[in-house]
C-alpha cells in the first residue's frame, strides 16, 4: 500500500500555503511530520483526510484518487484535538461503540483495551474529561481504526508525562502495525524521534527532507568537551548548533567521521555521540539563519 | 443506496427524532396553554404546527451543516454522501414531523383542545391534501435554505451574508407561492398542481445551490 502526493500545492485565498509537495509513504512504516508553527502540516493531513482540495497535484491511495471517494477515504482516519468539546454529549464508551459504523476494520475490544491501558472511564461523558484525557481517547480511537493510513497531529497535546509514554509504547506496538501507515505531527521531536522510521521536515510550506531516521542521524554527530578543544576540533567542519554547560562546549556537526578523527577525539577527551534529531530541525528550520 | 449513505442517513434519523419529539412536545404545551387562554378560535394542533414546522426545519438545517459536516468527513463520508444524506433525512423528518403532529390532533380531536379549524382561514381555498403537500413541501425548502446559510458561512460571511438573502427570498417565495396555490385552486383543480410543480422546482434549485456550495467546502479545524 502506498501513499502518493504528486505535485501538491494549496492556496488559500492569496495565500501559498503548501508549494509543491511530493511524498511517497509507504505501509509498516512511522513517519513523523515536523515542521515549527505555521509550516504547513496541519494543511497537508488535511489534504491527506480530504478536509480540503488540493490547488494543483494529486493525492493517491494504492493507485486511487483520496478526495472525496468514499472508498478509500475510509481507509483514512485523521485525529487531532478539538479545541472545545464542551458540546459533545456522548460518552467514551459510544465514541468506542460507534467507531465501525464508518470504519470496517475498526476493533471495538482494542478500543477498550486501549481506554484501560490509558485509564479513561469509559462512562463518562467527552465533555466532562479533561484536555490530557480527550487526547488519549482520540489516541485510543485512532489506533483502534486499524485505519491503513492514520493521521495523529500533535494528538500529545495536553497528555501528562505518564500517558504520554504510554501513547508512544502503543503507537510502537498499534495492532496491525505492519499494514499501516502512521504520521505523527508533533513538536515533541526530543520525546518521538524513537518511534519515527522516516522524518518528513516541512519549513515554509515545502518538504525539507524526507529521509529514514538511522540515515538522517548518521548525517552528524555532537561533539562535547573542554570549550578551546572542541573549538579546534569543530574548525574546519560544518557546526549548525553549539551550546554550552559551564566550561563544557557542544557542538552539532553536520558530516561524518573518519577513524582517524575519532582517535583525535579519544585522545582529546571529547565525548562524540548521535546527532540530536531536535537540533538538527532547530538548526535547518532556523530562519534567521537562513537569512543570514 | 450506497453503505456509507445509508449508515450516514440511519445516524440522523436517529438524531433529528429526538430533537423533533422535543420539539413537538413544547409545541404542544405552547398550543394546550394558548388553547387555555386564547378567546379567539384556534386551528387544531395539526394547523398550528404549520408554521412552526417550517421554522423549526429551517433552525435545524443550520444546527446540522454546523454541526454535523465536519464529523461526517472525519467519519471518511465523502461531501457528497453528506449531502444526499442530509437531503433524504429532511425528508425523513418532515415526513415524522407531519405524522406525529397529524397523529396528537387526532388525539386531540376528543378532548377540549380540538380546535375550531383545520387549518389557517386564509388557505380556505386549498384542500386539505394539497394543503398538506404545500406543508411538506415548504418544510423541505427551508431545511434546504438552513443548510445553505450555515454552508455558506463556512465558506465566509459574505458567502454567508448572501445565503440569509436567499433564506428571506426562500420565505417570502414561500408566501407568495400559498396565496398563489390559494389563487390557482379557485381557478382549476389541474393548476394547484402546477403551483406544487413550481415548489419542487424551487426546492431543486436550493438544494442544487446547496450542492455547489458544499462540493469543495473546505473543513477547518477547530
Amino acid at each position: 500500500m502506498t501513499l502518493s502526493i504528486e505535485h501538491v500545492d494549496l492556496n488559500i485565498k492569496k495565500d501559498k500555503i503548501l508549494t509543491d509537495i511530493s511524498l511517497e509513504l509507504e505501509q509498516g512504516k512511522i513517519y513523523g511530520l515536523l515542521g515549527r508553527n505555521g509550516a504547513g502540516k496541519s494543511s497537508l493531513l488535511s489534504l491527506i483526510a480530504s478536509y480540503r482540495k488540493t490547488t494543483n497535484g494529486k493525492i493517491t491511495l494504492d493507485g486511487k484518487t483520496v478526495y472525496e471517494n468514499d472508498a478509500v477515504m475510509k481507509h483514512i482516519n485523521f485525529l487531532y484535538n478539538v479545541k472545545d468539546a464542551s458540546g459533545e454529549t456522548d460518552t467514551v464508551k459510544e465514541y468506542i461503540e460507534s467507531g465501525p459504523i464508518y470504519r470496517d476494520d475498526f476493533d471495538t475490544d482494542y478500543g477498550f483495551t486501549l481506554l484501560k491501558t490509558f485509564d479513561i472511564d469509559k462512562d463518562k461523558k467527552i465533555s466532562s474529561l479533561s484536555q490530557g484525557q480527550q487526547a488519549a481517547v482520540n489516541a485510543a480511537l485512532g489506533l483502534a481504526s486499524l485505519s491503513k493510513v492514520t493521521i495523529f497531529d500533535e494528538v500529545t497535546n495536553g497528555m501528562d508525562a505518564p500517558t504520554r509514554e504510554l501513547f508512544y509504547s502503543e503507537v510502537l506496538a498499534a495492532k496491525d502495525r505492519e499494514e499501516r501507515i502512521i504520521i505523527l505531527s508533533t513538536h515533541i521531536i526530543s520525546e518521538m524521534e524513537h518511534l519515527f522510521d522516516d522524518i518528513i521536515m516541512m519549513h515554509n510550506g515545502k518538504i525539507l527532507l524526507h529521509e529514514s531516521t538511522d540515515e538522517l542521524l548518521e548525517k552528524g554527530y555532537t561533539v562535547a568537551g573542554k570549550a578551546e578543544r572542541v573549538r579546534a576540533f569543530t574548525d574546519s567542519k560544518h557546526v549548525i548548533n553549539v551550546k554550552f554547560l559551564g566550561a563544557l562546549q557542544i557542538d552539532t556537526v553536520l558530516g561524518k567521521l573518519s577513524y582517524e578523527e575519532m582517535d583525535i577525539a579519544a585522545d582529546d577527551n571529547l565525548d562524540i555521540s548521535p546527532l540530536k534529531l531536535q537540533e538538527m530541525f532547530i538548526s535547518l528550520t532556523n530562519s534567521k539563519k537562513e537569512e543570514v | 443506496m450506497s453503505t456509507k449513505l445509508k449508515e450516514t442517513t440511519k445516524v440522523f434519523s436517529y438524531i433529528l427524532p429526538v430533537w423533533s419529539l422535543w420539539y413537538l412536545g413544547v409545541l404542544l404545551i405552547i398550543y394546550i396553554i394558548s388553547h387555555i387562554f386564547s378567546n379567539e378560535a384556534m386551528s387544531s394542533f395539526f394547523g398550528f404546527t404549520f408554521t412552526a414546522n417550517r421554522t423549526y426545519m429551517l433552525v435545524v438545517g443550520i444546527i446540522v451543516m454546523i454541526g454535523f459536516l465536519e464529523w461526517a468527513i472525519g467519519m471518511g463520508v465523502s461531501r457528497k454522501t453528506f449531502f444526499k444524506s442530509v437531503v433524504l433525512t429532511g425528508i425523513i423528518t418532515m415526513v415524522m414531523i407531519t405524522a406525529i403532529a397529524g397523529i396528537v390532533s387526532s388525539i386531540l380531536s376528543f378532548t377540549p383542545f380540538s380546535g375550531d379549524y383545520l387549518f389557517e382561514e386564509d388557505l380556505r381555498y386549498l384542500s386539505e391534501t394539497v394543503y398538506v403537500i404545500f406543508h411538506f413541501l415548504s418544510g423541505l425548502l427551508l431545511w434546504a435554505a438552513g443548510l445553505l446559510i450555515s454552508a455558506s458561512f463556512m465558506r465566509g460571511f459574505w458567502a454567508g451574508m448572501l445565503s440569509v438573502l436567499s433564506g428571506i427570498l426562500a420565505i417570502t417565495l414561500l408566501l407568495f407561492s400559498e396565496q398563489l396555490l390559494n389563487y390557482l385552486s379557485t381557478l382549476d383543480g389541474m393548476m394547484v398542481y402546477l403551483g406544487l410543480l413550481l415548489m419542487i422546482i424551487l426546492i431543486v434549485i436550493y438544494n442544487w445551490i446547496l450542492y455547489a456550495v458544499i462540493k469543495n467546502i473546505p473543513i477547518k479545524i477547530r
